[in-house]
């Protein structure tokens, strides 16, 4: 039984109410993500002819079914709405035919919720009404698909209506009132624009709970953005406190842990469901916004341990000290929940490929920390390693082919040049990038602007934007591979090429001093050395400028970006030994962050090499982690540190930031005793997950990881 | 006019305000028996040799001019006792079981390392001096100091209060904060444990801060040396006579400075019964925040 929230250093402090913190520690124990397991899909042999119906049309029917069957549970008494069906959590709509799912379901997107917020449902309904005067007969069945799901999303809403109801009369005195009050809340959102702090509360979650219902997993977006003027409202008319508004943000984070269920999943941890949040940063116009809403999700995240809602705060020059501040005063804590772009950078880099500014301006991200406009785009990525291809297509020394040789560096640096920009032709041709329709989406494509309009599905090129990003991993790896050649073949001139590539066929073996002096005796990329890091901006620019031949057509655009997202893990079996000193089955560099090992100056050293590359080139976007030890961040000493390192990646240009504390030893603590470490979280790639729930490679990946500090 | 330099360390927190990058010099004035830096302490260059790492290739017995790196069945063993720090081996080894502990760094190069920090630095950060004795060499540490300031940087010195306190007035132009150890107020035991001057150091303190130079009072904490009621008092004391003084930390004994002596092949010094418990060390900080004098523990002013 979780008794309380676990902290790297200091102690978090207390605001909320004892029920709420008992209600969380529930939660976070993974009492309520257990209690769903039972939760069996909805069976569509029920329906008559159901395997002989159209694509769309079993999906509308699944969407009908699961609202109408779907069980109802009331966890907290301020929210309601419940994700209640177990295979929702594991990435399919839940419903099944012969004990199959019958469809797949989407993520890697956040949700229009803010205008859905601002229309209500019913201002949906009229949209889709109007757009049907002018829509084709294919257009019709789409649109009425969406039309359906909107009534179900009612259907489901007045069970709850109901069910609360039946409650209030049967509670006693006390339950009754909070019942009255959740009725009330509830009972006009989201059909209606809410009046109400609580209201827009309300209505967000029960959206957010109803498309999680049905499988999918969004982001949430811009929550100050989407509330912030609610609150105020309230605030200046004395409906609510700030400590009210607290309790009731805690619940929406509290509900947002109801998958929680503290097993293995994939190896990527558990409840790691793309909950993305997104703080600060300005509005279309270029105004900052930064509201008391901003401030509670911080607040809350400080206090509970609650590591399930990535948060990305955007930074611009305008963010004020106290959101540094806070800011740092959460990640000290550890459990990686608190993550920072650089808006200046991230809209330049969408404006620079065809984006307007107002758009640009209202980014959001979707699973990880992937930039796109929310509620406007449909997003895919595709991994690619291209230490992987650097071993085998220029060096040979992995794979079928013989060892190449090459005169100088340069004609080495030209042939990887080369087959960079060849993969990218080869994926640009064969991709198709007319939309990958594999399952119908009309319930996301009520959330997504452009598909009413266009009367064409989510993956059916309906959304403003679609964006296919080009995920490129290894960056670190090829820059230190080439650095190592370059000194040991053509500088140094220790042994030919062909002897080199030799020696790394046979994994360094019996060649231990020259790999001793591969790893120790050149510095790399992530030591602020100007010698290295040329070398790494070299790689970035030639791969930026490899996607940069394929600009946007019509609304679709190919963008780069860097990223490994654990995919190093399985990696490591098939890179090969490296130039640097790496062996096969070495687990090497993650996302943008230097390879493990190499890092030898501090974690400001470590942001100054990546800053040296030009990040408004980076539209798929790319993230650079440092972990800190506890030590470097005790005290108010620790807090300037932290805002120091925030402050000096912001004035040299990084993209995104995250930076999570905590002490190897620790970490191999909770693997000897997992019982004890059960709310332990730690950033993995773009999302934090409970460590005990990793599977042991990946436990080990980020226990490698290097901890900077002192 | 080179520096002997340890290490140029980036983002230390606990070293002076804000970020800093703390430049660690070679040779000190002192031989404290807990010293947490050992190979700071002599001004003569030197090796660690961290046996673990080392993988036989035999390159340093290759370079060894007084027979101290040797096979012996097979392997390379040290023979400590026979070198002559000549410095034929620091440089070399692949592996990094040899690293020399200091290397010659010109004043050029050292600003050059501890500018590349400046984004981080804000208004509060810069770069803080320590070692070994960063005022052991006064002229050369002054003029270094003041080329620092011309570069816009804020500066802190680490001082143990052993050194020619001539060069105080050149010093309050050059230095921004003063980081003063009183390591113990017993003049005897402070001789026996650490060979400094009670005196000296005080002298100094009180002419420093007569020029108006800011210092910070560190203040190591030893259970069963300097953890009691006197101490406390005469600290208290101390404070209360200076204008500049602007709090006293306190930095609790750890052994950490034993394993790097191990790599030095000297004997370990310390003691696990001088760490004091976390109670001792508020006990002692209360007993100065009774005494009116300001206390910083663990990175907050308490």
């Amino acid at each position: 039984m979780l008794t309380e929230f676990y902290t790297v250093t200091g102690n978090r402090p207390v605001r909320l109410s004892e029920d709420t913190r008992r209600l969380a520690l529930r939660a976070l124990d993974a009492e309520f993500g257990l209690d769903i397991k039972a939760n069996l899909p909805v069976n569509m042999e029920e329906i008559q002819g159901f395997k002989q119906l159209p694509r769309l049309e079993q999906y509308t029917l699944c969407i009908e079914q699961i609202a109408s069957q779907a069980p109802l549970r009331i966890l907290s008494k301020k929210l309601a709405g419940s994700a209640s069906l177990d295979l929702a959590s594991f990435h399919f709509l839940p419903a099944t035919y012969h004990g199959e799912p019958v469809f797949s379901s989407l993520s890697h997107l956040t949700c229009g919720f803010d205008r859905i917020l601002k229309t209500g449902y019913r201002g949906v309904r009229m949209q889709i009404k109007e757009r049907l005067k002018t829509a084709t007969e294919e257009e019709k069945l789409f649109l009425h698909s969406m039309l359906r799901c909107l009534d179900a999303a009612g259907v489901f809403h007045q069970r709850y209506l109901d069910n609360i109801k039946g409650l209030m009369e049967t509670a006693d005195e006390k339950n009754r009132g909070e019942y009255e009050e959740l009725y009330h809340n509830l009972k006009n959102v989201p059909e209606h624009p809410p009046k109400s702090f609580r209201e827009a509360v309300q209505s967000l979650w029960f959206q957010f709970a109803f498309v999680r219902l049905c499988g999918n997993w969004p982001g949430i977006g811009r929550i100050d953005s989407m509330l912030g003027e609610y609150l105020k409202n309230d605030l200046k008319q004395g409906v609510i406190t700030l400590d009210e508004a607290r309790e009731t943000i805690a619940h929406f984070f509290i509900m947002g842990c109801e998958w929680i269920k503290g097993e293995f999943c994939w190896g990527s941890g558990d409840a790691q469901h793309y909950q993305n949040l997104v703080l600060s940063g300005c509005d279309s116009d270029g105004n900052l916004i930064y509201n008391e809403v901003t401030d509670l999700v911080l607040e809350v995240v400080e206090e509970m341990s609650i590591s399930d809602f990535p948060i990305s705060v955007r930074l611009n020059k305008d963010t004020p000290d106290r959101l540094y501040r806070k800011i740092a005063d959460v990640m000290k804590h550890g459990c990686g929940v608190v993550a920072v772009y650089h808006e200046d950078i991230c809209i330049r880099a969408l404006e620079k490929i065809g984006y307007p500014l107002c758009d640009a301006r209202k980014f959001a991200n979707d699973g990880c920390w992937e930039i796109q406009v929310p509620g406007e785009t449909n997003f895919s990525y595709h991994s690619v390693n291209f230490l992987g291809l650097f071993q085998e297509q220029v060096l040979g020394v992995v794979g079928e082919g013989t060892s190449k040789d090459y005169d100088s560096f340069e004609e080495l640096y030209e042939a990887y040049e080369m087959a960079v920009q060849s993969w990218t032709a080869n994926y640009v041709t064969n991709t198709n990038l007319d939309q990958d329709y594999h399952t119908p989406g009309s319930l996301m494509a009520v959330f997504t602007a452009g598909c009413i309009e266009n009367a064409r599905d989510y993956l059916d090129n309906g959304p403003h934007y679609v964006m296919k990003s080009i995920h490129a991993g290894g960056f670190p790896d090829v820059s230190n591979s080439l650095l190592a050649i370059k000194e040991l073949v053509y500088d140094k001139k220790m042994l030919t090429l062909a002897e080199l590539l030799t020696i790394l066929r046979n994994n360094w073996e019996g060649n231990e001093y020259l790999r001793q002096y591969a790893l120790n005796k050149i510095t790399y990329f992530g030591n602020d050395d100007d010698k290295a890091d040329t070398m790494f901006r070299r790689v970035y620019d030639s791969f930026c400028h490899a996607v940069s031949l394929y600009p946007k057509k019509g609304n679709v655009f190919v963008t780069p970006g860097i990223s490994t997202f654990g995919r190093e893990i399985e990696w490591r079996y098939t890179h090969g030994a490296t130039a640097f000193g790496a062996r096969q089955g070495d687990i090497l560099a993650s996302n943008l962050a230097p390879t493990p090992g190499t890092d030898k100056a501090g974690a400001t050293a470590v942001i100054k090499s990546a800053c040296k590359c030009d990040m408004t080139k980076m539209s798929g976007s790319t993230a650079l982690h440092i972990r800190l030890l506890p030590s470097s961040v005790r005290g108010e000493d620790g807090t300037q540190a932290i805002i120091s390192l925030l402050r000096g990646f912001y004035q040299l240009g990084g993209f995104f930031l995250q930076l999570d504390v905590i002490d190897g030893s620790e970490l191999q603590k909770a693997q000897e005793n997992p019982e004890a470490y059960r709310n332990l979280s730690v950033r993995v790639s773009g999302w934090s997950a409970r460590f005990i729930t990793l599977t042991k490679p990946w436990q080990d990946m980020i226990i490698a990881r290097n901890s900077q500090g002192l | 006019m080179s520096f002997l330099i340890t290490e140029v360390q980036r983002f230390c927190m606990h070293d002076g305000d804000g970020v800093r990058t703390t430049v660690f010099v070679k040779g000190c004035s002192l031989r404290c028996l807990w010293c947490h830096n050992p190979e700071a302490i002599s001004a003569n260059n030197d090796f660690f040799y961290d046996e673990a790492k080392c993988i036989s290739c035999g390159w340093c017995i290759d370079q060894c001019t007084a027979n101290a790196h040797r096979t012996e069945n097979d392997i390379h063993v040290l023979h400590r006792e026979l070198c002559i720090r000549c410095g034929a081996c620091f440089h070399g080894c692949v592996a990094g079981a040899i690293t020399p502990v200091a290397r010659e760094m010109e004043p050029e190069e050292i600003m050059k390392a501890v500018k590349a920090d400046i984004p981080f630095y804000g208004e509060t950060g810069g770069v803080t001096l320590s070692g070994g004795e960063p005022l052991f060499d006064t002229e050369k540490t002054v003029s270094f100091l003041t080329a620092i300031k011309k570069e816009g940087i804020s500066t802190c010195v680490e001082t143990c209060g052993m050194f020619d306190g001539r060069i105080i007035p050149k010093l309050q132009r050059c230095c921004d904060l003063l980081f003063y150890d009183i390591k113990d107020t017993d003049p005897v035991r402070l001789f026996q444990n650490t060979g400094g001057d009670l005196t000296k150091i005080l002298a100094n303190l009180q002419r420093a801060d007569e020029a108006g130079i800011p210092t910070v009072l560190r203040l190591i904490v030893l259970n069963g040396i300097n953890n009691n009621k006197a101490h406390a008092a005469r600290i208290a004391e101390i404070y209360k006579d200076l204008k500049h003084c602007r709090y006293a930390e306190l930095l609790p004994y750890h052994p950490y400075g034993d394993a790097k002596r191990d790599r030095l092949g000297l004997t370990p010094q310390g003691k696990q019964d001088w760490i004091p418990s976390k109670e001792a060390i508020l006990c002692f900080a209360e007993m100065l925040k009774k005494a009116q004098v300001p206390v910083k523990i663990e990175g907050s002013m308490l």
